[in-house]
């Protein structure tokens, strides 16, 4: 709780989201408090009421964790929380072009075009071997 | 950072989600209060023994 101003409710809970024990937080105090088993580390509000054997809902889950795509320099410009797809600069070109041909013709043959285009990138990437990036 | 909703005890609570080593190292530190049903949730990678 060194440099923390608010008196608060230090919460740990295990990986099957029951609750291990509370412990009360002093402002600035210097003493540590310890939990073994520990996934998760809730700070409420003094007084929560949540005490040891308790249950928490998640409403997402949360060891899916979050992807960050950088920018050149190394900084973040966006999180992904999983479910979606980035597409390569040149597949994303091309999509557009597709699509801008699509929307200026109006005709159902362009459209079946972009969709397949689509489709096909998609697949390529589903059945395409894991790529890592070291950092 | 993310945010998230709990549930505890039928009480419901959206804290945001500290991740990263800087986020945990952070933590609510400089924070002047909290609005009641608000907190922070640190999440570890592998269960471990944790030290506040």
């Amino acid at each position: 709780m060194k440099d923390t101003e608010i008196p608060l409710d230090i919460v740990f809970i295990d990986e099957d989201l029951k609750v291990i024990n509370t412990h009360q937080g002093i402002p600035n105090s210097e003493e540590f408090m310890t939990e073994d088993n520990v996934a998760f580390v809730l700070e409420v509000n003094i007084n929560s009421g949540i005490k040891k054997g308790d249950e928490i809902e998640m409403q997402s889950d949360l060891k899916t964790k979050q992807m960050l795509v950088l920018k050149n320099d190394g900084t973040s410009q966006m999180s992904l929380d999983g479910g979606e797809r980035i597409f390569s600069r040149v597949n994303t070109k091309t999509l557009i072009k597709f699509a801008k041909k699509a929307d200026s013709m109006k005709r159902d043959s362009d459209y079946k075009a972009l969709g397949k285009r689509v489709f096909k990138f998609l697949d390529e990437q589903d059945n395409k071997e894991p790529e890592y990036v070291n950092v | 950072m993310r945010t998230i909703k709990l549930s505890i005890n039928d009480k419901n609570y959206t804290v945001s989600v500290a991740e990263t080593d800087e986020q945990k190292e952070k933590g609510l530190q400089d924070k002047k209060e909290l609005a009641p049903e608000s907190g922070m949730l640190f999440v570890f990678d592998k269960t471990e023994e944790v030290s506040i």
